[in-house]
């Protein structure tokens, strides 16, 4: 049992957008937690040793690593090198936010060995960044692709955001149009989410801000799907689109049910059935590793119908879906038995379209995906 | 009559609800050493955790307590305890005529209420010896000498030697012992005479079987007897005779003007009916005792098994609640929308959330309950004259020359400036004005009759919140009445969902369609499909609404650190489906089925 990726995460932010809830916290200048965030994370590789296996994908993700100077990113980097064998092809790649990084932080991250690029841009428009509380503005976005193929990035993928609060369909189309003109070889597109603990999300609990229409967000990725499909990139996962030969292996290996670790506060990880998170608390992180013992979070473990039902609903938000020998051959589990029925359902509905022992969503099964996935957990 | 006869005092408490009658028995207990105080446990009497819950009594308990008097002389006491609620009304009647003195307890604050007038006019019908209470004088505004003269005015009972008490304090406790000694009068009845005793409450015992309470009348009931129920007609063989204390005491023979209870392995509740008359087979009384009737249901509903296979357990929880609840009917029942289940008959809508409540909680059963119904009397076209309890037995409106629907006589009391918005409430409800009386200068007495349809689903609530909850209710069927009454048909997804189904007067039909079909759109979930709701009668649609076919349900991000939440909202979805009912195509939540208790 090994890891074929790794995960690290960088809890800070210059500032908290304000759909955001992920596990961040705002740079105070001094702050111990901050200035030594790498070294601690270093310590916690260390915990874990390290295995002969090779590791083919890395991810710094946050929050927003790179307002952590270069070299305490590429310090956790070169640790992790020394620990793992990395495959002669891994995939690193680095979220970046527009606002924090120049030419000079580039080349450095390229230099250690970075060789992909996932950068925050959620939307073209200066007032709808201004709105989400983004510290760039729309040129930035442009700005910081152009100086990364400088520095030699030939993978670079940008983040969008659409169903925004009274957001239009031409607005949400232009945001897509200047992406596609940046040439990238990778665009993610997220649905606003409302439901969560970010400062617009209790605004919406408190009947400030009106969810957006169904029907709208609906229109708005049905447009977003023509358009890029139209564009030349592939829609390989639900949320993602790539060139050919682009696609996010690191995600990819999600959706495969691959086993990562996951290092720094909130990281989480799979091994197999074991499923764990870090401490969100960034001093419970440091505390805990002063003491030499891992910063563990919550875990489970999965029963095998579980891990099965995992893999079916991971698998099916790609485009390619889920191939019933592939599924028997890993966990012994005939899904066209134990799943006959709700196959047969889904299949006749018009949401899931087979193709030999093959399933997959069709374009009515993606959109309500959840209601697909649901009859597998 | 006998020494013991002399010295027997069969009394009961009546009142209104919350005005202190299960806390005055306590204290009684209590003062008479019955029960010690340290194993007094609030409201004694009350034995079902439902009811200490709701603090209310449902169950008559009959309890023997000795009391030495003032005179020297130990006396037995039989307090009979009664409920208070409308619903009951007929449990309470033989709880009286079980007795030959009454406590009328009534609130110093409260006053008089619709209830206790119900509830003394009955005592007086039956000629008991009634004894005023003045309740909770402790309070600040305890006003005794008001509520005395109101109890001079409105009932005409002499009332000023009422007994001042606080159930709360214990303040009063041996007056009223006092009283119940003095002015009571023992028991009638010849021992000589042929038994003759007056079933006025049963309980069940899983070992031995139903256990009637008795008033015995005349003669003597003792082990080994054969008795006979006269009504009923049902034989059995008195094993055991006894007294409540309120620990069971077996005794050797109960005997005329004694109260307490028999066990004969009767196994049918049915079989020893409240207000029968238990008699000696071989030498028996020659009539039956008067003022028996069978219970009577006022509202029905039909309850259902949310998951289909449940309906075995749902028909055993029924068996089983009916041993002790003989007011409980129920026959078997299907819909198509939501298939096998049971047509019940209670007394009233208390009875009704009562047995739902006991059903859900103590047999675990999830239920769809569909909304209440009265029974309605079809005169068709063919002469022929039918009750129907179920809208869906309602006939084609060609075979139908008219309809008559249950109305009762509503007392309805209230202080006077409330009196406007009681006649808003009761023209909304098709009332018709009886009468308008003065209790008091300020509170006022109005009488309505009014269509029971009309007042079993929310009328008391909004009595209640029209008049900051000053009002009180009681009300008694009084008979049928010819009405334009129509079925209001619900569709949805172009199917008639037989339980949501329901009778309407005419002038209200399109109103209440269109409020139907405006609930079930907010409660009905989006589906894979556009799902239209229409309300209809007959062929023509009243009302249209439509839930949206849903469009888009998915997560876009789904990465490492968000698989495992990702996972238990898939989870946490699919339970939330599994409690709503598959009709046809349509999911539809259990609510909707009694949506139509939330409208208007």
């Amino acid at each position: 049992m090994s890891y074929r990726l790794i995960y690290v995460h960088i809890p800070f932010c210059l500032k908290r957008c304000n759909y955001c809830d992920f596990v961040s916290n705002p740079i105070v200048n001094g702050d111990t937690y901050y200035e030594n965030y790498s070294k601690y994370v270093i310590k916690e590789i260390a915990l874990y040793g390290g295995q002969k296996e090779p590791i083919k994908s890395l991810y710094f993700g946050g929050g927003t690593p790179t307002t952590l100077p270069v070299n305490k990113l590429t310090d956790i980097l070169k640790k992790i090198a020394e620990l793992y064998v990395f495959a002669p092809d891994i995939e690193i790649t680095v979220e970046a936010n527009p606002a924090t990084v120049d030419f000079v932080y580039l080349q450095a991250l390229k230099k250690a060995g970075v060789n992909r690029l996932s950068l925050g841009g959620q939307s073209f428009n200066d007032a709808e960044l201004g709105k989400m509380g983004r510290i760039h503005k729309a040129v930035d976005i442009t700005a910081t692709v152009n100086i990364a193929r400088e520095a030699g990035f030939s993978n670079i993928g940008v983040d969008l955001i659409y169903a925004l609060p009274n957001q239009t369909e031409a607005e949400w189309y232009y945001s897509l149009e200047q992406t596609i003109a940046l040439n990238t070889e990778h665009i993610s597109l997220y649905s606003l989410q409302l439901d969560n603990n970010s400062p617009w999300g209790k605004l919406t609990a408190q009947g400030e801000i009106n969810e957006v229409d169904e029907y709208m967000a609906a229109d708005m990725l049905k447009m977003a799907i023509e358009t890029l499909e139209k564009a030349g990139f592939t829609h390989y996962e639900i949320a993602n689109f790539a060139r050919l030969g682009f696609e996010s292996r690191h995600n990819n290996a999600y959706w495969q049910r691959e086993n990562y670790l996951g290092l720094g506060v909130a990281a989480a990880s799979c091994l197999e059935n074991h499923r764990w998170v870090n401490t969100y608390s960034l001093a419970d992180y440091f505390q805990k590793l002063d003491e030499d013992v891992k910063p563990l979070g919550e875990e489970e473990y999965l029963s095998d119908a579980q891990v099965v039902g995992e893999a079916i609903f991971l698998g099916l938000r790609k485009a390619k879906g889920i191939n019933v020998a592939a599924i028997k051959a890993q966990y012994g589990v005939n899904i066209e038995k134990r799943y006959a029925k709700e196959l047969k359902e889904l299949v006749a509905n018009g949401l899931l379209k087979k193709l030999g022992k093959n399933y997959s969503l069709t374009e009515k099964g993606l959109f309500l995906g959840n209601q697909v996935f649901m009859r597998f957990v | 009559m006998t020494n013991s006869q002399r010295t027997t005092r069969n009394f009961c408490i009546i009142a209104h609800i919350d005005h202190g009658k299960s806390t005055l028995a306590d204290r009684l207990l209590e003062y008479t050493g019955a029960l010690s105080a340290r194993e007094m446990e609030a409201q004694v009497l009350d034995a079902m955790d439902l009811e200490k819950e709701r603090g209310i009594t449902i169950k008559l308990k009959a309890v023997r307590i000795k009391y030495k008097a003032d005179d020297g002389i130990e006396y037995t006491l039989n307090l009979i305890d009664t409920p208070g609620h409308v619903d009951f009304n007929y449990e309470v009647s033989r709880s009286l005529a079980a007795c030959e003195g009454a406590l009328l307890v009534v609130d110093a604050a409260q006053g008089i209420e619709a209830q206790t007038l119900a509830n003394v006019y009955l005592a007086l019908e039956n000629d008991l010896e009634i004894i005023p209470v003045i309740n909770k004088i402790d309070l600040p505004n305890a006003d005794p000498e008001a509520v005395k003269k109101q109890i001079e005015e409105v009932i005409g009972l002499a009332a000023e030697d009422a007994i001042l008490s606080s159930a709360k304090t214990g303040q009063g406790t041996k007056e009223i012992l006092e009283a119940i000694v003095n002015l009571v009068p023992p028991p009638k009845g010849d021992k000589e005479a042929p038994l003759s005793a007056l079933i006025f409450d049963s309980h069940f015992d899983p070992y031995k079987g139903v256990i009637p309470y008795m008033r015995v009348v005349d003669g003597h009931i003792e082990k080994g007897m054969k008795v006979r129920m006269m009504n009923n007609n049902k034989e059995c063989e008195v094993i055991e005779v006894g007294v409540c204390t309120p620990a069971v005491q077996i005794v050797d023979r109960l005997s005329a003007g004694d109260v307490g209870f028999f066990t004969a392995s009767i196994k049918n509740v049915q079989d020893a009916q409240v207000g029968d008359t238990v008699t000696y087979v071989e030498n028996p009384a020659a009539f039956p005792l008067p003022g028996y009737r069978k219970a009577v249901s006022m509202v029905f509903c039909g309850l259902y098994p949310l998951e289909s296979n449940d309906y075995g357990e749902l028909k055993d929880a029924l068996e089983k609640l009916n041993l002790n609840d003989a007011a409980l009917n129920y026959e078997p029942e299907t819909s198509v929308a939501l298939g096998f289940g049971f047509r019940c008959g209670f007394l009233g809508l208390l009875h009704l959330e009562i047995v739902k409540e006991r059903l859900e909680r103590e047999y675990g059963l999830q239920l769809i309950t569909t909304a209440p119904s009265v029974n309605y009397r079809v005169t068709q076209t063919n002469g022929t004259v039918i009750q129907i309890d179920n809208p869906t037995k309602l006939p084609n409106v060609q075979e139908i020359q008219y309809i008559e629907e249950p109305i009762v006589k509503a007392t309805i009391m209230v202080p006077k400036e409330f009196v406007g918005s009681i006649m808003e409430l009761t023209q909304e409800k098709r009332g018709d004005f009886l009468n308008m009386e003065y209790l008091s200068p300020t509170r006022v007495m109005l009488t309505y009759n009014l269509p029971l349809s009309e007042i079993i689903f929310d009328f008391f609530d909004k009595l209640k919140s029209c008049t900051k909850g000053y009002a009180s209710l009681d009300y008694e069927l009084s008979g049928y009445q010819q009405s334009d009454l129509i079925k209001l048909d619900i569709m949805v997804n172009g199917e008639v969902v037989d339980a949501l189904s329901c009778i309407v007067h005419k002038d209200k039909a399109y109103q209440r369609g269109r409020a139907l079909t405006a609930k079930l759109r907010s409660i009905i979930p989006r589906q894979m499909f556009e799902i239209p709701i229409q309300a209809s009668i007959g062929n023509k649609i009243i009302a249209r609404e439509s839930v949206k076919a849903m469009r888009k349900d998915v997560l876009a991000k789904c990465y490492g650190g968000d698989i495992s939440r990702k996972r238990k909202l898939l989870e946490k979805q699919k339970e939330g489906k599994k409690r709503m009912k598959q009709v046809g195509n349509v999911t539809i939540p259990q609510e909707a089925f009694m949506a139509v208790l939330e409208i208007e």
